[in-house]
């Protein structure tokens, strides 16, 4: 029985040492000397990044958004210090986004005349989710020419909750706890994932109760972690408090500018 | 098999430069990028770097941040390099490269510094550094500034990667080094004096650590006079300071993480060591 499994993975080897001796000839034949820098520049691009990070975290009964306020231009340089990623859309609906600068304007600009007109046709603003599956909906309408951002929609849903959903460029939507997007987004989730999503703690310890004072300080101590390691990240917290009944209330925090 | 059916058999391709790098993994890593393997990605380090003369002598400086890609590789890395005891070089670009250019370079002057029993000139380790450097075609990315003082009096250079050098009173590199220069070109004079060069090239530093994301943590200076070399660093600017601290602290009971696994290693004893002091 052995022999037998021994034979396909010699076949294998054999096979894969063919591909690459044939690799080696075609490669030593037409060397491929120019640079992927040199490629990438031939290849026409629409889309730029202008970094920074952004991250929601919902609660039973709060919604709070932050990102932060840098502008950036190629990773290295500062456009601005005071680049607004969030949108209030209305007392319960706060939409932030990273990625595209120009496709963050223009997908905030899409979904105010959209919650505008609703408005006027139900009398009544919008719940955060039906515009939850506009913003699906509109992300998905651009399949082929995509808005190039990281969407988090966040706010207080019909029954008080907090209520957090999550985007992809082209529209693929998820109701979470948590997220994060834009450049510390690899450093923020890990974190959030520790401390609310608990997955590394061992069965029967203790899980501190998510309250929004806690929920704030760890969405900024993540941007303030975020902001000592990622070069686009900085300058100052941007954070959106949503609590049931309450009106929205906006914060900004100072972060390191270097 | 004769060597020359080996040499037609096995794909080959001869690229001897004098026996300085070895190429030979070239043709090899290019057929495992085409099998879909990944190529690994150099270190780039983000910088500003600063340097200014002033009458009798020269102020050089440097930040302290080493970029990979966008995440802050090292915060507190040395880019102000001692070539010899009155010669600097502070360098942008790769970082391995920095390294080993600088460390050649001090290996040379010294052993010239010995062979001839004066101190080694700027202009010196300026041509070595030149010579190597447009020898590999801008491939050893290298942008040094070299300066110092020597019998001849203060030098400062610049040296890019492809071996073009140039003379300056001041100037910047780097990433940083747009918003570094707007400072000098606003404040430079001929003839300053020590303290006014100093605080000239931490303010250009300072600028360059502000407005460019690949450069800031800290300064690092160094002062050369024909009589003495202060090196002073690192310096941590207001702002590069953490305005805030943590709201809560992060600290793990023992037990919190989930043990997935047993297994437990039996060994003898044969011999131990106190390691408590």
């Amino acid at each position: 029985m052995t022999s037998f499994t021994g034979i396909t993975a010699v076949a294998n080897a054999t096979n894969e040492m063919a591909m690459f001796k044939q690799a080696m000839k075609e490669v030593a034949a037409h060397p491929e000397w120019m640079s992927s820098r040199q490629i990438e520049r031939q290849r026409w691009n629409p889309y730029s990044m202008e970094g920074g990070s952004t991250c929601a975290i919902s609660g039973e009964n709060f919604a709070i958004v932050a990102s932060d306020t840098r502008m950036t231009q190629n990773d290295i340089n500062i456009l601005t210090r005071d680049a607004e990623k969030i949108q209030i859309l209305n007392d319960n609906i706060i939409l932030t986004t990273s990625g595209f600068y120009g496709d963050v304007l223009q997908l905030k600009k899409v979904l105010q005349s959209r919650l505008h007109k609703y408005r006027f046709d139900y009398r009544s603003d919008m719940s955060v989710d039906l515009c939850a599956e506009l913003l699906s909906r509109n992300l998905y309408y651009r399949r082929f020419f995509p808005y190039y951002t990281g969407a988090i929609l966040a706010g207080i849903d019909e029954h008080g909750k907090g209520a957090v959903f999550s985007y992809d460029p082209i529209g693929c939507i998820e109701r979470l706890g948590y997220s994060a997007s834009g450049a510390a987004e690899p450093m923020i989730i890990p974190f959030l994932d520790c401390q609310i999503g608990h997955v590394t703690l061992s069965e029967g310890y203790e899980r501190p109760e998510l309250t929004l004072d806690r929920a704030i300080s760890l969405m900024k101590d993540s941007f303030r972690g975020a902001a000592e390691r990622e070069i686009s990240t900085g300058d100052k917290i941007h954070l959106v408090i949503a609590e049931a009944g309450k009106p929205v209330v906006v914060k900004f925090l100072p972060l390191r500018e270097d | 098999m004769a060597t020359a059916d080996v040499k037609s058999t096995v794909p080959h391709m001869d690229m001897d430069r004098g026996g300085a790098f070895d190429f030979s993994n070239c043709i090899r890593n290019q057929a495992m990028c085409k099998m879909g393997g990944k190529a690994p990605k150099l270190t780039s380090t983000g910088t500003t770097i600063v340097a200014v003369a002033f009458k009798g002598g020269l102020v050089m400086g440097a930040d302290s941040r080493a970029t990979a890609g966008n995440i802050i590789a090292d915060k507190h890395c040395e880019k102000v390099h001692k070539l010899t005891e009155s010669i600097y070089a502070c360098g942008a670009g790769t970082a391995a490269d920095l390294d080993q250019v600088t460390k050649m370079l001090s290996g040379n002057l010294r052993l010239l510094e010995l062979n001839t029993g004066r101190k080694a000139r700027v202009i010196t380790a300026l041509r070595q550094a030149k010579q190597h450097l447009f020898n590999y075609q801008g491939y050893i990315g290298a942008y040094l500034l070299i300066g110092g003082v020597d019998p001849t009096g203060p030098h400062l250079y610049m040296c890019s990667a492809n071996g073009t050098t140039m003379a300056f009173p001041f100037t910047a590199q780097g990433s940083g080094s747009y918003a570094a220069i707007t400072i000098l070109e606003r404040d430079f004079k001929v003839d300053m004096t020590k303290d006014e060069a100093e605080k000239l090239v931490q303010r250009a530093l300072e600028a360059g650590m502000h407005g460019d994301n690949a450069s800031g943590n800290s300064l690092n200076l160094v002062i050369i006079e024909p009589s003495e070399t202060v090196f002073k660093g690192p310096i941590v600017p207001e702002f590069c300071k953490r305005p805030e601290p943590n709201d809560l602290v992060y600290k793990f009971q023992a037990g919190a993480t989930k043990v997935l696994k047993h297994k437990t290693y039996k060994y003898d004893v044969v011999e131990s060591m106190d390691i408590t002091h």
